[in-house]
């Protein structure tokens, strides 16, 4: 009953984004959830030897899990600061018997939230009167992922998982001309459609000075690319200034020409390679390194941006140190501390590089070694657009309830 | 044990969503977007065509109105009033002729807004006419011929002063026509007796010395013109009812001569209602076909200057432009006086109608939505019909010259 609120909670809420700056850019930037404040996406973070964002590490739950987290952004840059939050991801994990498993999760994948406005006035003169006018452009929600997945045990060192992944949902634009405190909307929406697969590959073969040594592997393909449906409506004053189009504004709704509808084909066609290595050196700690390499050949024909450039590759190395708690003893704490760097290369405008640290802690709890998790990033950038330098303060809290499913219980 | 932990998951759930709403979405606000003035633009619309044409004058006229001003006469009033009276049992006038009535006196009497004081008379007449329906609509100064002559058709009745005349607390002064004696006798004999004359109509003549514009309210005001008559009704030998009992205005229409239309009105915006005077323009819509989608008019004006008018001092003048639901094909002068004009008939499209008051010798009329609504494809012509509102006194005639169409579009 409980799992159930909360799946039905995490499904509601599921289409939160969070704002910043490379929101701004193209259709806004990938939301990569970090595994639990860790900047690592494939390397084990939840337990040990496990990765609930690698399906080929989930036969060795002993449990079904369902997890999420959300977390609350700062961002900084000159001497402003705000706060804004998001849901980071859903997920839903059954392992079977050890040897295989299946998952369903869904989370934000492009986000594109951002509201940004002059903070001057410029002036007109028209008929002996000056006019006063300023912009603002407002974009916000993005597609969200959803996916299917599939690991499988193929020996006692090698393991394979598989997701298919459906790309859905849309985005909203506004663009605001004030005019004496009159609003001039230009408002569009992108509906986002497509598909990828990823293929995961483990192996603990490898070791070194008698400690294990683990190799990830993800490869991150599209199978169709990302369609985008531009539906664009006329502008119009919003004299009752609600934002919508209504009979009340000029031109009223019903003289208003009907949106113009385009379909642009493979505007994203988004593919990725990541690698990374496990490396435990004590009975419980661990040191990871992750290479992170992202490629975006779509045809970006339709500029929906709110900057005029977008991120086309971006690549990220990561290292970090990693304390598991022993299952089912009183150590319940688990350590996590990461630093990471990400060059993101931008079209048309100046690149970007991002400097990052994580810090976490797990609380397992419970017979099924439920966790709760809590979690910091900070992470500077330096390049973005009109502002230069960005900060964002990350606060992050989320929780992986188990149970135990295709087992049959005795009574006791 | 497993309660409480139950327990503090979904109390932790909890206290997560608390977290999750508590944090706002804030605007970035960056120096500059792009402000720049080709958001704004404005151009100068031209005329390509004008024309001035009489229309039949309207005969929906609000008012009844006497006086002979502004080089014009005004000839008579018609009002016919109802056959029956307003209370239950139905009494027609001709039943207060009956042996068992005896008329004690009677009152017609009308409301004014309007102060006088005039040494005029105020004379009423019935019409003598053996028809029962001696004018329409259609009756004006310039189809007088195809209606009886009403004024040898008629009979005098009564009359009265038009000094001091000033309207109470109400808004109103009453003008009443008393009959007592032989007046009564008259108005029996010439207006009751509808078997005789069966046009129950009333005419209303001001002496010639009345130069100013002054009105009484019509059938069409709540104020109507009413007759009252007091009698006395012998039910039988016992039994006398002494009452009265009211008859209510049903139609009414006032005959005028308007101002003549000169030759030299064709040259300019001419309007007059009293003489059906109106002109059209036509816009140079070439920059309308050039302005991309999302361009929108904000303000735009056409401005008219008053060349020639008679208009009193302080006298409002209100001017009304609409679309046109057909194009104009003959940009000449046109009346429908002239014998081959019937196919000139100019339907107004109500898709646009503005009226706008002449201030200082300016006339400004916004246009925007009729642009826009051009833009849009709302209207299919490009031509504005420009006329007298009949609201005004329809001996007031003004000639514009157009000065300008500035207009002022914005792309968000």
């Amino acid at each position: 009953m409980l799992a159930r609120k909360i799946i039905s909670t995490l499904i509601i809420s599921s289409f939160v984004f969070s704002q910043n700056s490379m929101s701004g850019y193209g259709y806004g930037n990938t939301s990569y959830s970090n595994e639990f404040s860790l900047s690592n996406t494939i390397l084990p973070s939840f337990k040990e030897n496990i990765s609930l964002s690698n399906p080929s590490t989930w036969h060795n739950l002993l449990f079904t899990y369902i997890s999420t987290d959300v977390k609350v952004q700062q961002v900084k840059y000159s001497s402003n600061s705000f706060d804004n939050f998001s849901l980071s991801s859903a997920k839903f994990i059954i392992p079977w018997k050890s040897q295989m498993s299946f998952g369903i999760s869904f989370e934000p994948y492009l986000e594109r939230e951002i509201s940004i406005e002059d903070s001057t006035s410029s002036s007109f003169i028209f008929d002996d009167n000056e006019l006063f006018f300023s912009n603002s452009l407002v974009s916000s929600g993005g597609p969200s992922i959803g996916k299917l997945s599939f690991g499988y045990k193929l020996n006692e060192f090698e393991s394979i998982g598989s997701s298919l992944n459906i790309i859905f949902g849309s985005s909203r634009k506004s663009r605001n001309l004030i005019i004496d405190g009159d609003s001039h909307l230009l408002q569009s929406r992108d509906y986002f459609s497509g598909s990828m697969i990823d293929f995961y590959f483990s192996s603990y073969r490898f070791k070194f000075r008698d400690e294990d040594i683990s190799i990830f592997l993800k490869i991150n393909l599209p199978i169709s690319g990302i369609n985008v449906e531009h539906d664009s409506y006329q502008a119009f004053i919003d004299l009752n200034d609600n934002d919508y189009h209504d009979s009340n504004d000029f031109p009223d709704l019903g003289q208003a020409l009907l949106p113009e509808k385009t379909n642009f084909k493979n505007e994203l066609k988004i593919n990725s390679f990541t690698i990374g290595a496990n490396y435990k050196f004590s009975q419980d700690e661990n040191v990871q390194l992750e290479f992170f390499n992202w490629n975006d050949k779509g045809n970006h024909k339709l500029d929906s941006s709110i900057f005029g450039g977008y991120i086309e590759k971006k690549s990220k190395l990561s290292l970090a140190y990693v304390k598991f708690s022993k299952p089912f003893t009183k150590d319940k704490f688990n350590y996590k501390a990461s630093i990471f760097f990400q060059n993101y290369g931008v079209k048309n405008l100046e690149n970007i590089n991002e400097v990052g640290l994580g810090l976490g802690v797990g609380i397992n709890f419970g017979l099924t070694e439920n966790q709760i998790n809590v979690g910091y990033n900070f992470s500077n950038k330096n390049g973005i657009h009109l502002i230069d330098k960005e900060k964002l303060h990350t606060f992050s809290v989320g929780i992986s309830i188990g149970d135990l499913w295709f087992v049959k219980r005795r009574e006791i | 044990m497993k309660c409480n932990k139950l327990k503090l998951m979904r109390n932790l759930s909890f206290l997560a969503l608390i977290f999750l709403f508590s944090c706002n979405e804030k605007t970035l606000i960056y120096t500059e977007i792009d402000n720049n003035s080709e958001s704004l633009k404005t151009a100068q619309l031209s005329i390509t065509n004008q024309k001035v044409h009489q229309v039949f004058p309207s005969s929906n006229i609000p008012k009844l109105f006497f006086g002979s001003v502004k080089e014009s006469d005004n000839l008579f009033s018609l009002v016919q009033m109802t056959l029956f009276s307003g209370y239950i049992p139905p009494t027609s006038l001709e039943d207060l002729l009956s042996d068992s009535i005896q008329v004690d006196s009677a009152m017609v009497f009308f409301q004014t807004a309007d102060s006088l004081n005039s040494s005029s008379k105020l004379s009423l007449y019935s019409i003598i006419a053996s028809e029962d329906s001696i004018f329409s609509d259609s009756l004006n100064y310039y189809s007088m011929d195809n209606f009886i002559d009403f004024n040898s058709s008629s009979q005098f009745l009564s009359e009265i002063s038009l000094n001091d005349i000033n309207p109470d607390s109400t808004g109103f002064d009453t003008l009443k026509f008393m009959f007592h004696g032989e007046e009564l006798d008259d108005l029996k004999n010439y207006f009751l007796d509808v078997s005789s004359y069966p046009a129950r109509t009333f005419m209303l003549k001001a002496d010639d010395n009345l130069t100013e514009f002054f009105t009484i309210e019509s059938a069409e005001s709540s104020n109507t013109p009413k007759m009252r008559v007091w009698y006395k009704s012998f039910i039988d030998e016992q039994t006398v009812v002494d009452t009265f009992i009211t008859f209510f205005s049903q139609e009414d229409i006032t005959v005028f001569s308007p101002p003549e239309v000169e030759s030299e009105d064709h040259d300019y915006i001419s309007t007059n209602w009293g003489s059906g005077l109106q002109s059209i323009i036509e816009l140079d819509i070439s920059l309308i076909d050039s302005l991309s989608r999302n361009e929108i008019f904000k303000n735009s004006n056409l401005i008219l200057s008053v060349e020639n008018s008679n208009l009193d001092e302080n006298e409002e003048y209100f001017v009304v432009a609409t679309a046109l639901q057909d194009s104009v094909s003959n940009w000449d002068f046109s009346s429908f006086l002239d014998a081959d004009n019937e196919s000139e008939n100019y339907l107004i499209n109500p898709g646009f109608i503005i009226s706008r008051k002449i201030e200082n010798e300016i006339l400004k009329i916004p246009v925007q939505a009729f642009l826009q609504g051009y833009k849009n494809g709302i209207f299919k012509n490009n031509e504005l019909m420009i006329y007298s509102s009949s609201a005004n006194n329809p001996f007031s005639k003004v000639r514009f010259n157009v000065e300008n169409i500035e207009v002022l579009y914005v792309s968000p």
